[in-house]
């Protein structure tokens, strides 16, 4: 046998040893190659299970904390002043900066019992690690109040404290459980968005002629006398505590918002607008929209934009809070303005007062007033029975021999059916015509009611005497006082100006030839306001006249009006049971019991103190915002120590304001009933909830709670929700996916 | 020698198929790997547009309905809070659009799905660029690419803001979870036209598609893709749960004029995306 030599066996070893190594290396790249990519799958397929993970957690959050408020409004009732809001906690303690908009916060301790004691919030706050929350996000909505007062920084005040997590373990969250349970955990705030002005309705614009100061854009009577939020005065809005918000911030917003209904001329953001004097230009267009065309009232919830298209461009809404807070830094006004503006609101336009067994779900349309005028043809007649349970009656002429006084044109108040009339103000449960609705509210009765009968009607009379204007007068003898029939009387209104009165009208007498007229208008009272047109608002039935004595003893006692400035008032649930807006659910009004002064100062900058402020230079001049602001200082102080439970409440609300110019009379003193009357509502909890969570585990071993806790996946929502107070219903929501 | 020679062949064979039998098992992991990659991206894109769906009653959508029942590959057009393409003074709004593109001379595009994602600007930032617009102007009219399977939104390629999203995914469908019946539908009862489209009618959309990988793909011609795709039968109110997928496996397990090695790698994939605010 011949051996190979060593050199060539070595040789042969090693070339094997190379192809062996070559196979193992081809080999191992194949697996390393698979495994890699495996892997990174395997990573990208963990991170879309964890996010899809976070986003069931955070909506179960969301599901637990909505339940929360519902479990609360099933547990208060009945409903009164404790509990008709929602409860707060986690709010700072009295004495640092107050955070009107916050409700509460995942909090240890909290009635929920289901809060741990960990903090969202970095520990210690200058380093903050994965998972915490740092003050900043937590205020990236805006609705704490900022610690900067320039800039977009959102850190909130100081004594700003991060909700505490809740721990999720599967069978549900646990204060306190083993870190080998937790599998993942959500902290939360809720902000009191209903209290806030909804930025899609409210705010109007500034013309800005070359050289001088943006004034509005619109007659200073439309947004004087009210009726709609769009008419708040938003440069009343604060953005730090010494600025307020530009008319060109405001601008930005109005002519983004209402493009095709205003036509603005520039571009976004830099818009200007007509001077409120041009015909037919920015201020009539939008009057028009938001208060109705002609101005007696409104079908429009607000709930969907304006159909109107200019230049192939329509209005818009805020669809997101983030589009709003895109939109401010777009426009470079104060983010402090934000505290105030929220984008969404419902309110079901249905009374929260309530007297005996009477069921109203709907507020009584304002407008059905425009239909009671004399002599009235086709349709209307049946529409004024319905709403007013009136009849038309033609006047009849007097004669000389026997002398026989003529009987003017005038309504028997027959109820909603038939044509007998009524010895009493009929018995109803629900849908109440205008009569009925006003005994309700004066007296507190929905049964049969023979005892004031007279009282009611002459004050629905001088309610439609207020309403309509001079022409509408009978045709026979000339009278614009509304006259009221009914069995065993009648009732009647009161007009300044009557061509039948013979003082201060000039009238032959007797009036009307031959031999007068029976009944005859009652004589004039020089004091007594007439508007002689639709009323806004509710709060403007406080210049009709009221016949009986009381409840209106000081300090204004002659002419007696429709008290809403005691606050003992047994008018005052008037203001909660007719509206100018006829929406069944609708957008834009704001809660009554808000705790933003902000918010009520811009709702009351503007108004019109009296009827006597209409002219191009209003005398005196509509309240200015520092005056808005002492008066809604002074309501916030009410609500806080008495919340209200209706719109009834302004009576109450507006007796506490106690500075000038609302304390001059009675009719200064319901500016605040006026304003207020149409754009408040108390029935609903308008919420945000901002919910942040966060799956993961805690590692193994882990001994406490304290310990990092190992973040998997997290979501964040914001849950715009509208519930009723009263029913516990979820009238509206929207969720919003906050994309950081 | 001889025997160390037979070693080493039976080494070499061993070896061979060895390298053999990884290299497709590998092969077979990375279509997979390939479809699965598809499929999680194009959904959670989906997801994400979805998740920020403009949801109001008066903005319109383009979506499947009873009026516009689209046959075959279905589209979807709707407004999104999610950033898009070439905005001037961007909104956070976009118009979002998905189609597999059926344009058999677009060789790029050709039966791969495309997403539209058109940014807009801010309301009168300008006379020419649109930006979110409200009923009545609707989307597909302003937009009429949202109705094509095959048309650009701006003939300047340069400009246009469809992209391909999917270049395996050949079939696109999607149908409902109705709100008020809880029922899986191809489109709610009240949907009868475009302009009767409330999205708040659906809890969730569930979205349908099938992949092939990019081997595969290689093995079929565009119009047996074209073919393929069609052979998978639209969704239809009595399915359940899904029955959707089961049907189309069947079809696609009745397929016999198409290499089989190709078929067998359709991948099909079935998703929910819940579009209610509950």
């Amino acid at each position: 046998m011949t051996c190979l030599p060593s050199s060539v066996q070595a040789s042969r070893n090693g070339s094997a040893l190379v192809i062996v190594l070559a196979f193992v290396v081809l080999l191992s790249g194949l697996l390393v190659a698979y495994l890699t990519r495996a892997g990174i799958d395997r990573q990208l397929a963990q991170a879309s299970f964890h996010d899809t993970k976070s986003d069931l957690l955070a909506r179960s959050a969301l599901d637990i904390i909505v339940a929360d408020f519902k479990q609360e409004i099933g547990d208060g009732t009945p409903v009164t002043p404790a509990n008709i809001q929602p409860r707060r906690w986690g709010t700072p303690p009295p004495g640092g900066t107050p955070f009107p908009n916050l409700i509460r916060r995942s909090m240890q301790g909290d009635p929920t019992g289901q809060t741990s004691s960990l903090s969202s919030g970095p520990v210690p706050s200058a380093n903050p690690k994965r998972g915490e929350i740092i003050p900043a996000r937590w205020n990236s909505h805006y609705l704490l109040p900022r610690a900067s007062s320039s800039g977009n920084d959102s850190t909130p005040v100081s004594n700003f404290a991060a909700p505490d997590w809740v721990l999720v373990t599967p069978q549900g969250p646990n204060p306190a459980p083993s870190p080998s349970a937790v599998i993942g955990r959500y902290a939360y705030a809720v902000y009191d968005e209903g209290g806030m002005l909804d930025v899609n309705t409210a705010g109007f614009p500034y013309h800005a002629a070359p050289s001088q100061s943006p004034t509005p854009g619109l007659p200073l009577n439309d947004i004087g006398r009210k009726g709609s939020v769009a008419f708040a005065d938003l440069r009343a809005l604060p953005t730090t505590t010494t600025a307020l918000l530009s008319a060109g911030g405001v601008n930005a917003i109005v002519g983004w918002r209402n493009f095709a209904t205003v036509r603005p001329s520039a571009v976004f953001p830099n818009f200007s607008f007509d001077s409120p004097v041009v015909p037919g230009g920015t201020g009539t267009r939008f009057v028009n929209y938001f208060a109705g065309n002609p101005s007696i009232g409104l079908s429009q919830g607000f709930r969907t934009v304006s159909p109107t298209v200019h230049l192939n461009r329509t209005d818009q809404a805020f669809v997101t809070r983030t589009e709003l807070i895109k939109l401010q830094r777009e426009a470079g006004f104060g983010a402090g303005a934000l505290q105030y503006l929220g984008t969404f609101s419902c309110e079901r336009n249905a009374p929260t007062w309530k007297a005996g067994t009477a069921v109203i779900t709907q507020r009584f349309y304002i407008g059905h007033l425009n239909l009671v005028t004399p002599n009235p043809t086709g349709p209307r007649v049946a529409d004024i029975q319905k709403y007013f349970g009136l009849r038309w009656i033609d006047g009849t002429p007097g004669q000389a021999s026997p002398p026989t006084p003529a009987v003017p044109g005038h309504w028997q108040y027959v109820g909603t059916s038939g044509n007998t009339m009524q010895d009493r103000i009929p018995a109803f449960t629900n849908d109440p015509e205008f009569f009925q609705l006003l005994n309700y509210a004066i007296n507190r009765t929905n049964g049969d009611d023979s005892s004031h009968l007279l009282t009611t009607l002459s004050v629905g009379a001088a309610l439609i005497d207020q309403y309509d204007d001079d022409p509408a007068a009978d045709p026979l003898t000339g009278t614009t006082t509304t006259m009221i029939e009914y069995s065993g009387g009648w009732a009647v209104g009161l007009e300044n100006l009557d061509p039948a009165r013979a003082s201060p009208s000039p009238a032959p007498s007797p009036f009307p030839q031959p031999a007068g007229m029976s009944p005859t208008p009652p004589p004039a009272i020089p004091a007594y306001v007439m508007l002689n047109r639709p009323f806004r608002n509710a709060g403007e039935f406080g210049y009709a006249f009221r016949a009986a004595s009381g409840p209106t003893p000081t300090p204004s006692p002659n002419p007696k009006t429709l008290d809403f400035f005691t606050p003992t008032s047994s008018d005052a649930p008037i203001l909660d049971l007719f509206t100018y807006n006829s929406a069944p659910l609708r957008s834009g009004t704001v809660n009554l019991n808000t705790q933003n002064v902000a918010v009520l100062t811009a709702i009351l900058t503007g108004a019109f103190q009296t009827e006597q402020n209409v002219g191009p230079a209003p005398s005196p001049s509509p309240v200015a915002s520092p005056a808005a602001k002492s008066a809604a200082t002074n309501i916030v102080n009410a609500t806080t120590s008495q919340a209200a439970l209706s719109r009834a409440d302004l009576a109450r609300l507006s007796s506490s304001v106690i500075n000038a110019p609302f304390t001059t009379n009675e009719e200064t003193r319901e500016t605040v009933a006026r304003a207020l009357s149409e754009v408040t509502q108390i029935r609903a909890w308008g919420l945000l909830i901002d919910v942040i969570t966060q799956t993961g585990r805690y590692p193994p071993g882990t001994t406490s709670l304290t310990q990092p806790f190992v973040v998997e996946g997290e979501k964040r929502y914001w849950l715009h929700i509208a519930i009723d107070r009263f029913t516990g219903q979820v009238i509206d929501r929207q969720l919003e996916a906050v994309s950081e | 020698m001889l025997v160390a020679i037979s070693v080493l062949t039976l080494l070499v064979l061993l070896v061979t198929q060895l390298v053999r039998s990884a290299a497709s098992t590998t092969t077979l992991g990375h279509k997979r790997n390939d479809a699965d990659s598809q499929a999680r991206s194009l959904f959670e894109r989906l997801a994400l547009d979805l998740a920020q769906l403009v949801k109001r009653s008066d903005v319109s959508y383009y979506l499947k309905n009873a009026g516009t029942p689209m046959p075959g590959n279905d589209l979807a057009g709707f407004y999104s809070a999610v950033p898009g393409y070439y905005p001037t003074t961007p909104s956070p709004v976009s118009v979002v659009a998905y189609r597999v593109n059926s344009d058999s001379s677009n060789p790029v595009a050709h039966n791969c799905l495309e997403r539209m994602g058109k940014g807009l600007d801010w309301n009168g930032a300008s006379a020419a660029s649109v930006p979110v617009l409200f009923l009545p102007l609707t989307l597909h009219e302003t937009w009429p690419s949202v109705t094509s399977s095959s048309a650009y939104d701006d003939p300047d390629p340069a400009k246009r803001t469809y992209e391909i999203i999917g270049p395996q995914v050949f079939r696109f469908e999607y149908y409902y979870l109705e709100k008020t019946t809880g029922a899986l539908v191809t489109y709610p009862g009240a949907w009868t036209s475009l302009s009767t489209v409330e999205i708040g009618d659906a809890s969730a959309i569930m979205v349908a598609i099938a992949v092939i990988d990019s081997k595969s793909k290689a093995l079929l011609s565009n119009s047996q893709i074209t073919t393929l795709g069609e052979s998978l039968p639209d969704y239809g109110s009595d399915l359940g749960p899904g029955q959707l997928l089961a049907r189309w496996q069947s079809a696609l397990d009745g397929i016999t004029n198409m290499p089989r090695a190709a078929i067998s790698h359709v991948r099909l994939y079935e998703r929910s995306f819940p579009i209610s605010d509950q």
